[in-house]
């Protein structure tokens, strides 16, 4: 939908909305519980991480954590350290509730708790459940429990391919359906929701919206020591950054200085921008688990309409547990396809249409952040609930690329980095 | 950089990790589930006749199924305290280590889709196996059975 005015409407009302259902689905639920006297359990999740970064014209981050070591400083104590709590409450075997609350660095630089999950879980069969309210995407391997560490094999999902799927709080309906397939056990995720997030400016505070609808479908397999899975999300999604803004609004102005090409790039600024623009995201992943090795896998594809490019990536992590330690080799790699639209701003006409061209291009080139990087690390459990995670990072950026750092500096050069190491060091725990 | 030398570089660490799936698959890696001597016993309520495959066993402690095929609601009870029964139950019955039972219902339960089973002492678990029709444990080959309980394996 285009028409701006009843777009805002729309997003304002569905906000809203998602706001309002999930605090009366928990209200709901409370009420219910105490109505019924029903059981309670009461648990957390966290991580205690230290970073250290060696490159200085940049900052390492992930998922959206504005600053990390790296520029803003040398070692970083939010870029993976959070604590999450939880409240199970079930009436009967067929109606449960869950809320969880999960502190971590944000993008607008607060650590004010966020709620990660908050949903009625409501069984249909032996076999199938219906949960409403707030969920986690389960279209990776670690997705529907990304900010869970503990339960993962390394410091942070390989942020190449986890990147990818960033919307992962998503607040809609989800269909969860088991069955046995010969000797595989399923398990089928089918939803529809609606994930709206913040993401950080770069150089500079504030933050910029994403929002969009999804609908998705995951089919999980497990067989032994096996583990497979295949997803696939789409829908639309709405992102203006204000660095897009500025280079958007002076295409869309249809300026009389433009002369006749100023239809031209106000269907080009249509071409390029993120507004209700369609996406696809497909996974794959595999994992091989035993008492001694692991070994896993995933590969993930997404395409988005925009001055976005469309993205690949993959990772393969190699574990093995010796004594009290498992070491683990990670090689993880993301690549960017090639601008999906030439620039239609002509250069050399006049410094105005000069400037608005280099600022295409560079709209452009900011959707190119392809790297890859080898990790090595190992991890030991401390006592039941706890595990140590100590990690090397070896990443390196292609030339043209600007990797997935943020707030580099006039001197970030993407080809330079090329042997700089990220040292981490976690506790991740449970109770 | 250069494309072709990072697909080539991809390549090869799947080539390599796929000749040492190889390998593992080749070698017995899996626990073995049928040992010499039991080191402990899977134990059910003695009214509670339901008949029950290893692997239903590991689906009843991995919150994959809920009931015996009798109707019985499945109550599972995790033992507390003899590290070495533990171990090998878990290796043994459930085919995951101890981190990997960890990490597993650490999943389940901060995805919304259950609470761990609980963990009981020795005499808790007997007690609990007296008197829940549907509790399911398992208990050292050391520990004395009554006639109130059924062994329905042995690891």
């Amino acid at each position: 939908m285009k028409n701006n005015t009843c777009k805002k409407f729309t997003k304002l009302w569905f906000s809203n909305m998602s706001l309002s259902k999930i605090s009366g689905l928990f209200s709901l639920f409370i009420i219910v519980n105490i109505a019924t006297a029903a059981d309670y359990n009461l648990s957390g999740f966290g991580t205690v991480g230290l970073s250290c970064y060696t490159y200085q014209e940049a900052d390492y981050v992930h998922n959206e954590v504005p600053d990390g070591p790296g520029r803003s400083r040398d070692c970083d104590l939010g870029l993976d350290s959070k604590l999450g709590v939880q409240i199970d409450a079930g009436i009967s075997d067929s109606l449960k509730g869950v809320f969880q609350l999960t502190s971590y660095h944000r993008a607008d630089d607060s650590y004010e708790p966020e709620i990660t999950l908050a949903n009625l879980n409501i069984g249909l069969s032996d076999f199938t459940r219906l949960r409403l309210g707030r969920v986690q995407n389960p279209n990776f391997l670690y997705s529907n429990y990304r900010n869970v560490h503990y339960a993962q094999p390394w410091a942070r999902p390989p942020p190449e391919v986890y990147g990818i799927l960033t919307t992962f709080l998503l607040d809609g309906v989800e269909l969860n359906m088991t069955d046995q397939w010969g000797l595989w056990d399923t398990e089928i995720y089918a939803g529809l929701a609606h994930g709206e997030y913040d993401v950080p400016r770069s150089n500079t505070s504030g933050t910029d919206e994403v929002e969009g609808n999804v609908a998705y479908l995951t089919l999980g397999m497990e067989k032994d020591f096996w583990q497979l899975k295949l997803g696939y999300s789409t829908g639309e999604a709405s992102f203006e950054p204000l660095a897009s803004k500025q280079v958007l609004d002076p295409l869309r102005s249809n300026d009389p200085a433009f002369g006749p090409l100023g239809p031209v790039f106000e269907r080009f600024a249509r071409q390029l921008d993120i507004d209700d623009s369609s996406f696809h995201i497909y996974s794959l992943s595999a994992k091989y688990e035993t008492p001694k090795w692991l070994v896993v896998g995933e590969y993930a594809h997404r395409t988005l309409d925009g001055f976005f490019r469309d993205l690949s990536a993959m990772y393969l992590t190699v574990g093995y547990q010796l004594e009290k330690w498992r070491p683990y080799l990670t090689y993880a790699q993301r690549w960017s396809g090639d601008p999906q639209y030439t620039n239609l701003v002509p250069k050399g006409l006049n410094p105005d249409l000069d400037a608005l061209s280099q600022g295409v291009d560079a709209l452009m080139g900011s959707g190119n952040s392809g790297q890859y990087s080898i990790t090595l690390g190992a991890s030991r459990e401390l006592n039941s609930n706890s595990i140590l995670k100590i990690q090397v990072e070896r990443l390196t950026v292609e030339d043209s690329s600007n990797g997935m750092m943020t707030n580099s500096s006039p001197a970030f050069r993407g080809g330079d980095i090329d042997d700089e190491l990220l040292f981490s060091i976690n506790i991740d725990f449970v109770f | 950089m250069n494309d072709n030398s990072n697909y080539k570089t991809a390549f090869s660490m799947l080539l390599t990790s796929g000749l040492i799936l190889l390998s593992m698959l080749l070698s017995n890696d899996a626990y073995s589930a049928e040992p010499i001597d039991a080191h402990g016993f899977v134990v059910v309520h003695i009214d509670n006749q339901a008949s029950l495959s290893r692997d239903e066993i590991r689906k009843i402690f991995l919150g994959k199924q809920k009931s015996f095929d009798n109707g019985l609601n499945a109550k599972p009870f995790l033992l507390d305290g003899n590290e070495e029964v533990i171990r090998h139950f878990k290796q043994g019955v459930i085919l995951e280590s101890n981190r990997q039972m960890k990490a597993y219902w650490a999943k389940r339960v901060f995805t919304g889709k259950g609470v761990s089973p609980d963990t009981v002492s020795t005499d808790q678990l007997i007690q609990k196996l007296n008197e829940i029709p549907g509790a399911i444990g398992y208990l050292g080959a050391d520990v004395q059975l009554n006639d109130s309980l059924r062994i329905v394996d042995s690891f």
